[in-house]
């Protein structure tokens, strides 16, 4: 499978119907509801969101497209986009089998046909249209996500972000955590919008391959999220992932096995009235997480606080010796957790007993290297409060807010200990809280 | 010239640049019906697009304004306030006299509109387009500049570089006034100087929360306009 034309030999015995998703490999959550301003409004959801897999589940085609507020037409245009879309991107690629290596060019060729297929749908409503609609009058984004057992894509015309991340075990003194939207390890593929912020691009203008970029995924993700631009202003700050909603948002739907309930939670979070205020905008919201994922890293208790205990890249640039000799042990040990998490992934191809023993080793000198840490860590701070509660008579607690950190009670006053673990109380949500709190900067 | 600034760093959000353009010359000294000269008119408006600015939080905070002045103390075009947030913004006290270069006023207006936008960008600033407001009771003094003027505004305005939106009081001549946009001038009653502001007050408020590929809703001008001759 080389050239671009045997895409377009379709098998769709390899696909799901279009009410069925394949879980075998992914779990894929979603939602699409309507912003506050569209209710007030009475204008329907312009936003959509569609996802087809293959039956074996290696194979993902998820595309969610938002409609423009300025086009008559556009929730029409883009749901009709996103089903268009993903059904001949599921077509093609899974029809391939379970060798096809997905490239770039078969994604670009892919999402071309795809625009075609779209326009002549549309142009067949024109015709039979009142005068004055036009393709502008079904103006969408779209950004669409393919992905195969061999690696994946996200391809992008418009505001519409995609985020591939790959889960990370967090060392501070304590148990262990997980952080799932690392610093270094969750790539934003960024919104394109014109010049000014309030104008985007369409695939219903002429120009829209222009526009069109496409975005190779690593191969070792455990985690893909697709959402609208509304969506993008509760779940994204500042340019960069929201932990206190979208990493406990993450976290709840890795352990609702059920789609139903899983799709309903982010529907509820999303249309939750606090986010209100926020935007006024439809918001979508597509989640996908690998199951082997799943089982490693569900219930454990989440790293929401300060981003990264690792230097910034800027700082470690300034670092000259070589690094072996300068490392501290926090980077030591977070080296060592890296090297833990990922022979953990890439253990999942191979079988699991040959290398228990060796994780168990591993975690055992980690847990000893941690054990070590917070003795030495701890051994110094009392020592420095007696010191100081013998110098200000006790005044020195207005000064270790910054070690309120160390708890994540204090961090996250919505997180609570459930059964030893930590997870969301269900009627509270995290942006409950002022952003302050939650991000604890 | 295009800094990081600290004031970025404390108020990221998305700004919505408008520039005024304000004729201080001799004719704003005119009296209007309701007594008062034009230039005392323009002033109170002024405060008042200050005070709507402040009721509403999200646009003192996007909006940014810059004023040039032409004629007035300086018979010339000036600009008498740089880029300011709408949450700092005190109002200038104009005083009439002098001519009125508007060519000079427009070329200058383009550029402080360029140099902004860059200030924006080198500090991550995601912007809307910037407006340019053009008020004035006369017409170009400066008939040479004014013509570069108009075929650059024209350029800008094809380029989306900006908005601009020609405003005239009482005997302007909407006819030259017309000439720098594509957007339809609109004459504005002299007395009423206040409703105008109120309207630019809304209107900015509207397009600083709008959304990519949203209809932005400006409030219709009617409590202030009056009929184009």
């Amino acid at each position: 499978m080389g050239d671009d034309d045997d895409l377009t030999l379709i098998d769709e015995s390899h696909m799901t119907s279009s009410n069925q998703v394949s879980e075998a490999v992914w779990q894929t959550s979603w939602a699409s509801v309507q912003g506050k301003a569209h209710i007030d409004g009475n204008i329907p959801n312009q936003d959509s969101v569609c996802i087809r897999t293959s039956t074996d589940g290696t194979v993902i085609c998820a595309v969610v497209s938002d409609g423009a507020g300025t086009a008559s037409r556009s929730a029409e245009g883009s749901k009709a986009a996103a089903a268009i879309i993903a059904n001949l991107a599921c077509q093609l690629i899974s029809g391939k089998g379970a060798d096809f290596i997905l490239e770039d060019k078969h994604v670009q060729f892919i999402i071309q046909n795809g625009v075609e297929k779209f326009y002549h749908h549309i142009d067949a409503i024109i015709k039979n249209s009142t005068k004055g609609t036009d393709r502008n009058s079904f103006h969408c984004t779209m950004t669409a996500w393919f992905q195969t057992a061999h690696g994946g894509f996200i391809a992008q015309v418009g505001d519409s972000a995609g985020i591939s991340t790959r889960f990370h075990w967090r060392e501070v003194p304590g148990p262990d955590t997980v952080d799932l939207f690392p610093d270094g390890q969750y790539l934003l593929h960024d919104v394109e919008r014109g010049e000014y912020v309030n104008e985007t691009h369409f695939i219903t203008e002429p120009d829209w391959q222009k526009h069109l970029r496409i975005h190779k995924l690593t191969a070792d993700i455990d985690a893909v999220v697709l959402m609208s631009d509304g969506a993008m202003e509760i779940a994204m700050s500042q340019g960069r992932v929201f932990r206190g909603f979208l990493s406990n948002l993450v976290a709840k739907l890795m352990t609702t096995p059920d789609l139903s309930n899983r799709n309903t939670t982010i529907g509820r979070w999303l249309s939750d009235p606090q986010t209100f205020g926020a935007t006024g905008d439809d918001k979508t919201l597509l989640i996908a997480v690998m199951k082997s994922s799943i089982s490693i890293f569900s219930n454990k208790p989440l790293h929401l606080g300060p981003s990264s205990i690792k230097p910034p890249a800027a700082a470690l640039s300034e670092i000259k010796a070589p690094p072996q000799e300068r490392k501290t042990s926090l980077q030591v040990e977070d080296t060592t957790k890296n090297s833990l998490q990922r022979f953990i992934t890439n253990t999942h191809a191979n079988t699991e007993e040959n290398h228990t023993a060796t994780v168990n080793n591993l975690k055992r000198r980690i847990s000893f290297l941690n054990k070590l840490t917070v003795f030495l860590l701890a051994s110094t701070i009392i020592s420095t409060l007696h010191f100081f509660q013998n110098k200000s008579q006790g005044k020195y607690f207005s000064e270790l807010k910054p070690m309120e950190y160390l708890t994540s009670e204090t961090l996250c006053p919505q997180i609570q200990k459930i059964s030893g673990t930590q997870q969301i109380i269900s009627t509270q949500y995290p942006w409950n809280q002022s952003y302050n709190a939650i991000m604890c900067p | 010239m295009h800094e990081y600034s600290p004031i970025y760093h404390n108020n990221p959000s998305q700004r919505t640049p408008c520039l005024l353009v304000l004729d201080a010359s001799g004719s704003m000294d005119t009296i209007t019906p309701t007594g008062k000269k034009r230039i005392d008119e323009l002033n109170a408006g002024l405060i008042q697009l200050q005070q709507e600015l402040m009721r509403d939080e999200t646009a003192a905070m996007r909006v940014q304004l810059a004023i040039v002045c032409i004629g007035g103390e300086s018979n010339g075009a000036k600009l008498i306030m740089d880029w300011t947030d709408a949450i700092d913004f005190k109002p200038p006290h104009l005083t009439a006299g002098g001519l009125t270069p508007l060519g000079e006023g427009m070329r200058m207006a383009l550029q402080h509109v360029d140099t902004q936008k860059r200030q924006l960008q080198a500090n991550g600033i995601g912007y809307t387009r910037p407006w340019i407001m053009v008020i004035t009771d006369g017409e170009p003094t400066d008939s040479a500049t004014w013509q570069i003027a108009v075929q650059e505004c024209r350029s800008a305005e094809t380029n989306k570089r900006c908005t601009i939106y020609p405003i005239g009081v009482a005997d302007a001549d909407m006819t030259v006034l017309q000439h720098i946009s594509s957007t339809p001038a609109l004459k504005l009653s002299e007395a009423k100087f206040k409703e105008y502001f109120q309207w630019l007050s809304r209107s900015l408020s509207s397009v600083s929360r709008s959304r990519p590929g949203e209809q932005v809703q400006m409030p219709a001008p009617n409590p202030w306009v009056t009929t184009t001759t």
